[in-house]
């Protein structure tokens, strides 16, 4: 007996003195390290973080407020100060939406970049379609960053003006000093370039990236660089690939059916406003380009007295409501054909221009509502593409970035005034405050980044 | 009609109640009892009653009842010997001791066989019996009385040899050796060795009163504490028993020195931070960490589903469930610095607790019930700093006027169609609206206002929604032993009732300790099993009819009417409007009245929790222990949520979802699944852990001793949880409907005209596992037991992902000496000494950066919600610099029992340093991180530990003694590499504490009501300027109390005895909070109460005002304003507190009085009187820090609880 158990005692210290290392170097569940092929596809497919592109432009516009106490009662600071134009957006702790969505990105976008040529156990065609895929993303990221933080593209001092730091590597404690606005469009460019051969011409969802949306994107860099006829191009390629039209005409009874996000077939790349705002009022200037026959106007748009709160007392845009899945900032079908009918105007072209609006307003009519526009010359045809793009991206951030391209246009933007809890503040056209400041705790952090003035 | 039931109502159903819970408890404990004590039946065992047997008739009954062969030396041993034996089922080795002993025999067992032989005399022995053989006299007198103790037991020691003192203590003892030693014992004192003179006066010391007879766990031995080096501090039984709260938090609280205690936070620290990431302490249960590291568990928070969750209350007021029961715990020794702690690796960087759940001892088996009744009130409304009724109707008035509020008849007339939905207002906005649209109801309109001024919900609100909150505790434990088994077995029933109703709390826990001895004790076997049920019910109805927001009610706002039937208000539409809608719409009924919710949307948890932990200890040799011990425990949580049909949630969201414009008469068509929302969350946790040591205890002559514990332990912690809606469920059929949230089919449009989606079901399982190795060695080095030097050292692995041996293990360690001055030659004469020594030890401990790794690491298990692709997240990004956090900690403790032990006094002076800080470094998000996990900074702290005891008074009737414990502790950022952020509130900056407090220079406000701050150059910014530097906020000093403790103090009259006790903290500073932003009227909804707090009847109002208020006005608020002027100097206040805890009575029924029931062995009964409020508060507003923001019931202090308790032991 006694031998027995000391046999059991001392087999038991002898158990748990070998316990050796390897009881301990099991990973642990759901978790592993990264360096399967598998895996970086996977970190691509995750949509709630890659679907977001910007917040700030959508306030900032001039299609949206209203001078109503109630909805400006309740705003908070930050809406308020974009709203405003304010000098400063965010508080000097606080984190800018934008910046540190786009960048969160970002970081993923290089990871792949970086490694994923290393990883393990895929072909070569799949990690260069997963490489490629990060690059439309990363094209599309610095496009808007600096379309946010820097100057508009101007051929004559881009390469002087300072655009946002240039981070092409998943590195901590790099230095941030901020590349110029043309550095960063040319590494657009290169990306969106270095990832066309690996794409497919188009994706199994439109959340994942392909051939059209690279087109696209480039359709959309070349509008704001004014290569308009590079601009035209990528825009024929794109819809060479896909042009298909939602007919608003099948939901004027009722939205119900509308298709849902992934299924949208006018969207190229999936991307969508950051935060959407609870109500959005639409701006004086906004409500007078609409007809009430427009299924635009009858679908996405309510009387601000109906919404649950807060209410005002003019139009609220509400197309984010249907479906609920956000307000789409990416690529798609009608920006294509929007960017071609401006360039077919710019190039004098005004019939052709006016075509593309009309095939695209056939679509946003009930039969015998519809009347096609005309226009007298190019000059009018370039109004009516500038109006349409007004109407056909209200209320998700186009408008800002068309207000910031348009200044190089004679005519096309005036001074934008607002009165807010009765202080009135105005901005002209090409004004510094087109450009947001860069947070406060960036500077702080790594005090290489230098301000935009004021 | 209503009838009530005499019998099942009231008082007699309470008592009918505890009989059977009574009666369940003594089920459970017989079945775990019945369970473990066939453990008992090894040893071998002999019945034999025989006068004058002869030996050779004993050895044979022993061969034939145990199958043992005997063997003695034939002609040396009498076997013809007369012997007296009567034995019933005793222990063969019991049985030859008794027999043979006294007989000058000894014997051996081997191999099943008894070998009895001749005790021979060594020669020393012979020797000096002839040199030295002296008679000794003496007198035995208590120490602090000088009184003689009768009937004290006196022994030689290494022999049988006793003698028992006479009744005046005087003793005789003749022929003992010249060099030996005598034991003194007697019960109630403590047992004393003394060498052998001829004329002895031995002083004994009563057992309560010396800090010497500490024993102190560190949850790998057990060590008397007057050989350790550490800092150690031991709350016993009887400190537990004294506060008969549920709470063991409370009972805690002010005991310890060192120990911080926040009960309404829910947290306990010992010795301060030591880390950024304040961990709490490790917490041990019977020498294993616990699976449930929270002391006390409070059901307030959801349960999601993720095993990563830990509990934390939000709202005073849920029911309360200890993790552990307090009647079971035999002590919880807190481990305080580097040599007490580093046992424990990398998880004591900051403290250990170890709690010791009771065992039996030898002796007759001995019955305890004990039963504990707790009642108090809830809050007092009036000692709310709330608005009167007619303040509070002009804030309405002011938010009407300003347009903060919305007109729904006015709405309706604009927009008949649409504005229907417009949200429903107050009964005193009606009025005022009504008289804007036609001004001939302004008479009317005063005159309700007027009425509804003097008209007080407050009475509706007491009862209908609050009751008193009672506590029970029930306890019924047995224990007892014989000399090879002892056991422990006990069962608990605790329920909580707190001020809401509808919310409860209560758990039955059984415990079964046993030990056992096998092979002439050389082998022991410990075992424990404990298993605990808890259930709490949480419902929010009545929290929420008093907070602020949408289903708050408004200070004149009914529950119900005149004759009793509740009042039915809207939430979401005006009540003409749902009501409509409900009879010509067929929509649900969509009013709300907070009793009926009551009943409905009820949270229940129900836990259950196994432990099982066995140990088997082998003596190989006299002073080589070998010993295996193991631990397994499981938990089964499970969270039920559900939303019943007719919960006012529910119809909400069906009525919402439900578009009445476009659905006929009677096909309406609900957009939301009709029926009730099921949400089920569970988490099941299985841990268990396994070690090996080996203990080494040999001295070498009297004055060498050597002590050593060496071992491994493998430990494994797993966890898997899973989250699990059901739509449309059906309480009756238990049944569900299925529904698709995906695409279109999860889609319907709503009253607002908006798509309205179905949230996905989120059926998700949640996983997780964590595994440790360690090595582990703990020495000890005593010299003629008045030095001592102690060592320890650990090294700890845990799995890591990518990550290498280096950075996941590194070894630990802290070395000790103690110093017994007392025991000197040259302290003899200070004979008002009575103990004294000095201790000091230095080590290091330190935590693994389980945050992050040396490799990018990817969480997968997750698919998009659209497309259903895997996805994955980047978990932690690649890190080649993270490392170890580090702290080493210098302690320095002086322990001294002074004036014939009446007062006892031990002291802690400590230092610690800690290195690489881990903690979350925040970095441009251009990085793609907000923050980091890296080794940042170095933080240093100190204190002073200090506990004092008084005996004052110990006389025979009369008895009064005093503890008081004092506690300083301080810590400082010195370096760190976190670039402090111009922001207020409490943040890390170097030279300053971790929890140092920064506001801005309030500057009053300006003409236009906003608010206006000091910048550092004296200029002044206006709200709208967000140009702040660093400068321009100061420090206003420490958030956390640097000097707090307790005191306490008990008289006692014969069986009488009343206590009182009291805690402070004392040094830090706090926010007065009269406004925040999430009460001042700017959070964008109207609806039921809003933010109603004295302070807001001296609101800026118009231009002027500022002259002589400094509460920003409504016009034209702004988020910077509010906030500006809550974290501004302005409302900074001394946060010192003196609290008295509790007042106890308590009665021992006198021996004399038990005369008739014998079979009573003691009967306690006690009353105390517990949240006695505060004695003393530094700030002149007289608010209690702890719970502040006093315009919310929820926040009020807790109300007086009366507790009365009985002890029974049989």
């Amino acid at each position: 007996m006694q031998k027995y158990i000391y046999t059991i005692l001392i087999c038991g210290v002898l158990f748990c003195t070998g316990a050796c290392r390897k009881y301990v170097e099991i990973a642990p569940v759901n978790t592993r390290v990264l360096e399967k092929t598998p895996d970086y596809q996977s970190l691509m497919y995750n949509t709630t973080t890659f679907d977001r592109s910007y917040y700030a432009p959508a306030f900032a516009g001039d299609d949206i407020g209203t001078d109503d106490i109630r909805w400006q009662n309740i705003q908070n600071v930050v809406p308020g100060n974009l709203y405003t134009w304010s000098a400063k957006i965010y508080g000097a702790t606080e984190e800018d939406t934008d910046w540190r969505a786009l960048y969160e990105q970002l970081y993923l976008c290089n990871t792949i970049v970086s490694d994923v040529m290393k990883s393990k156990g895929g072909t070569e065609a799949q990690k260069q379609g997963i490489l490629s895929a990060a690059l439309v993303h990363r094209a599309f990221i610095y496009f808007t960053l600096v379309n946010l933080y820097g100057k508009q593209y101007d051929a004559a001092t881009a390469a002087t003006d300072p655009g946002v730091p240039l981070v092409l590597e998943p590195r901590f404690f790099t230095d941030l000093t901020r590349a110029s606005v043309q550095e960063v469009y040319s590494q657009i460019k290169a990306d969106l370039n270095q990832a066309l051969p690996g794409l497919p011409d188009l994706p199994d969802f439109n959340s994942n990236p392909s051939k059209a949306a690279a087109y696209g994107i480039m359709a959309r860099v070349c509008l704001h660089t004014r290569e308009f006829a590079e601009a035209e191009r990528n825009a024929d390629l794109t819809l060479a690939l896909k042009s298909t039209l939602i007919d608003l005409k099948t939901y004027a009874a009722s939205p119900i059916g509308f298709p849902t996000r992934n299924l949208n077939p006018e969207e190229i790349l999936l991307k969508k406003l950051t935060q959407v705002p609870l109500s959005f009022p639409m701006s004086a200037d906004a409500i007078s380009m609409f007809s009430t026959t427009d299924l635009r106007y009858q679908l996405f748009t309510v009387d601000g007295i109906t919404l649950f709160s807060p209410t005002f007392n003019t139009r609220a845009f509400t197309r984010n409501l249907v479906g609920n899945e956000g307000s789409f900032t990416g690529p798609n079908v009608p920006e294509m054909m929007l960017i071609k009918a401006e360039c077919e105007a710019r190039a004098g072209n005004a019939g052709v221009a006016v075509g593309i609006l009309n095939d695209l307003r056939t679509k946003r009519f009930r039969t015998a509502d519809y009347v096609a526009l005309t226009a007298t010359d190019a000059n009018d045809a370039l109004h009516k593409v500038i109006d349409e793009r007004k109407r056909e991206f209200l209320g998700r951030g186009f408008r800002w970035f068309d207000q910031r391209r348009l200044s190089k246009d004679a005519g096309f933007v005036s001074t934008v005034t607002r009165s807010y809890r009765g202080v009135t503040y105005t901005l002209e056209p090409g004004s510094n405050k087109y450009v947001f400041p860069i947070g406060d705790k960036y500077i702080l952090l790594n005090p290489e980044i230098i301000q935009n003035p004021r | 009609m209503k009838f009530k039931d005499l019998v099942r109502s009231g008082y007699s159903a309470w008592v009918n109640n505890s009989i059977v819970r009574v009666m369940k408890i003594m089920v459970l404990i017989m079945t775990t009892f019945l369970l473990q004590v066939s453990a008992a039946g090894f040893a071998q065992k002999l019945t034999f009653t025989r006068q004058n047997a002869s030996l050779k008739e004993l050895f044979t009954e022993i061969r034939k009842q145990t199958g043992y062969n005997v063997f003695w030396q034939e002609g040396k041993v009498n076997d013809a010997m007369k012997v007296n034996v009567s034995f019933k089922d005793a222990p063969l080795d019991d049985v030859l001791k008794k027999t043979l002993s006294g007989h000058e025999l000894s014997y051996k067992i081997v191999n099943q066989t008894v070998v009895v032989t001749k005790k021979e005399k060594s020669f020393l022995e012979t020797v000096s019996d002839y040199l030295a053989s002296i008679n000794v006299e003496g007198k035995i007198v208590d120490a602090s009385t000088n009184l003689p103790i009768p009937k004290v037991s006196v022994t030689l020691k290494g022999s049988t040899r006793s003698v028992v003192a006479d009744e005046r203590g005087n003793f005789r003892f003749n022929s003992l050796p010249d060099e030996g030693t005598l034991i003194f014992s007697s019960i109630g004192f403590v047992t004393q060795e003394v060498k052998i003179r001829e004329s002895m006066e031995v002083r004994m010391v009563m057992a309560t009163q010396l800090l010497e007879d500490v024993t102190v766990s560190t949850g790998y031995q057990s060590v008397k504490k007057s050989s350790t080096t550490g800092s150690f501090s031991v709350l016993t039984a009887k400190d537990i028993e004294s506060t008969p709260s549920v709470n063991l938090m409370e009972r805690i609280e002010g005991k310890i020195p060192g120990v911080q205690v926040d009960i309404r936070k829910n947290t306990i620290q010992i010795r301060g931070v030591s880390s950024y990431n304040a961990q709490p302490p490790l917490v041990v249960i019977d020498g294993f960490p616990s699976i449930n590291q929270d002391l006390t568990s409070i059901s307030s928070g959801l349960v999601d589903g993720n095993v990563t969750y830990k509990n934390q209350p939000s709202t005073t007021g849920n029911a309360i469930i200890s993790s552990f029961n307090p009647a079971d715990i035999e002590s919880i020794t807190f481990l305080k610095d580097a040599a007490a702690s580093a046992i424990w690796g990398a998880k004591a960087a900051n403290g250990v607790i170890v709690i010791t759940t009771k065992r039996g001892k030898k002796g007759p088996s001995e019955l305890n019930f004990s039963a504990t009744l707790g009642v108090s009130a809830p809050g007092n409304f009036s000692n709310l700093n709330t608005m009167s009724n007619e303040e509070y109707i002009d804030l309405e008035r002011e938010l009407v006027d300003k347009g903060f509020i919305q007109d729904p008849v006015a709405n309706l007339i604009a927009s008949p169609l649409n504005g229907y939905r417009t949200a429903p207002i107050t009964e005193a906005q009606e009025w005022m609206f009504k008289a804007k649209r036609n001004p001939i109801y302004a008479g009317q309109r005063d005159s309700a206002l007027n009425v509804l001024a003097n008209r007080s919900n407050r009475d509706q609100l007491k009862d209908y929604l609050l009751q008193n909150a009672v506590t029970q505790q029930y306890n019924l434990s047995f224990s007892g032993g014989t000399d090879n088994t002892s056991y422990y077995v006990s069962g608990n029933y605790t329920k909580d009732q707190p001020v809401f109703k509808s919310n409860l709390g209560e758990k039955y826990s059984v415990l079964s300790n046993m030990t056992n001895t096998f092979l002439n004790k050389r082998i022991t076997l410990s075992t424990g099993i404990n298993y605990s049920y808890s259930k709490s019910q949480v419902n929010s109805a009545a929290l929420q009819a008093l907070s602020l927001s949408t289903f708050g009610l408004s200070p004149y706002e009914m529950l119900v009417d005149a004759n009793g039937n509740r009042i039915q208000k809207g939430i979401t539409l005006t009540t003409r409007t749902s009501d409509s809608l409900t009879r010509i719409k067929n929509l649900m009924p969509w009013t709300y009245n907070a009793i009926d919710e009551l009943d409905y949307n009820n949270t229940v948890n129900t836990g259950n929790a196994v432990r099982i932990n066995a140990a088997l200890d082998g003596n190989v040799t006299d002073w080589l222990k070998l010993s295996v011990s193991g631990q397994i425990q499981k938990t089964i949580d499970d969270q039920i949520n559900l939303k019943n049909e007719n919960s006012f949630f529910t119809r909400d969201l069906i009525n919402i979802g439900t578009n009445p414009l476009n659905t006929t008469l009677y096909g309406t068509r609900y957009g939301f699944p009709k029926g009730g929302i099921h949400n089920n969350a569970r988490i099941n946790r299985d841990d268990y852990a396994l070690r090996g040591q080996l203990s080494v205890n040999k001295n070498w002559g009297t004055d060498h001793h050597f002590d050593m514990i060496a071992g491994t332990e493998i430990r494994q912690e797993k966890a898997n949880g899973s989250t699990r809606t059901l739509y449309g469920y059906n309480e009756e059929l238990s049944s569900s409907i299925n529904v698709n949230t995906v695409g279109a089919a999860g889609r319907y449009t709503n009253i607002y005209g908006q798509t309205g989606i179905i949230p996905n079901p989120n059926n998700t399982i949640s996983r997780s596992a964590r595994r440790y190795l360690s090595y582990y060695s703990t020495a000890t080095y005593a010299f003629k037991d008045k030095y001592y030097v102690t060592g320890s050292a650990r090294f700890d692995d845990v799995n890591i992902l990518g990550a290498s041996r280096k950075a996941r293990a590194t070894p630990l360690w802290s070395a000790g000496l103690r110093w017994d001055i007392k025991k000197e030659s040259f302290m003899d004469q200070l004979t008002w000494i009575d103990a004294l020594s000095l201790r000091g030890s230095y080590g290091r401990s330190g935590n693994n950066p389980l945050q992050s790794a040396n490799v990018s690491t990817v969480s997968v298990g997750s698919t998009d919600g659209y497309t259903q692709l895997p996805y994955s997240t980047i978990g932690y990004p690649v890190n080649q610099d993270i490392g170890w956090e580090i702290t080493n900690m210098l302690n320095v403790g002086l322990d001294a029992a002074l004036m014939n032990s009446r007062l006892n006094l031990s002291v802690d002076i400590y230092n610690k340093r800690t290195t690489d800080l881990l903690m979350s470094l925040p970095i441009n998000s251009a990085y793609g991180w907000t923050t980091l996990s890296y080794n940042a900074g170095t933080l240093s702290g100190n204190g002073v530990d200090l506990n004092m005891i008084g005996y004052l008074m110990r006389e025979k009737d009369w008895g009064w003694d005093a503890n008081f414990n004092f506690s300083y502790n301080n810590n400082k950022i010195t370096e760190s590499r976190v670039i402090p952020l111009n922001s207020t509130g409490v943040r890390l900056t170097p030279g300053y504490s971790v929890d140092q407090l920064f506001v801005y220079r309030w500057a009053g406000l300006d003409n236009t009501g906003k608010s206006q701050i000091y910048a550092a150059d004296g200029s002044i910014l206006k709200s709208n300027n967000n140009n702040i530097v660093i400068d321009d906020i100061v420090s206003a000093g420490r958030t956390i109390a640097p000097y707090f403790g307790g005191f306490g103090t008990s008289v006692r009259y014969k069986s009488l005895s009343i206590s009182a006790r009291a805690s402070y903290n004392l040094g830090h500073k706090f926010l007065i909070q009269k406004i925040d932003p999430s009460l001042y009227p700017t959070g964008g909804s109207y609806g039921g109460l809003i933010g109603n707090n004295k302070a807001l009847v001296n609101r800026w109002r118009q231009p002027g005002d500022e002259a002589f208020t400094d509460i920003p006005g409504l016009t034209g608020v702004d988020i910077n304003t509010v906030n500006r002027y809550m974290y501004s100097d302005l409302n900074v206040r001394n946060a010192g507190t003196i609290r008295l805890q509790q007042i106890t009575l308590s009665y021992r029924v006198p021996k004399t009085m038990l005369k008739n029931t014998p079979f009573i062995k003691a009967v306690n009964i006690g009353a105390t009187v517990s949240n006695l409020g505060l004695l003393w508060t530094a700030n002149k507003e007289g608010v209690d820090p702890s719970y502040q923001m006093t315009d919310k019931f929820t926040n009020l202090p807790p109300t007086r609880n009366y507790i009365f308790n009985l002890n029974l032991s049989l």
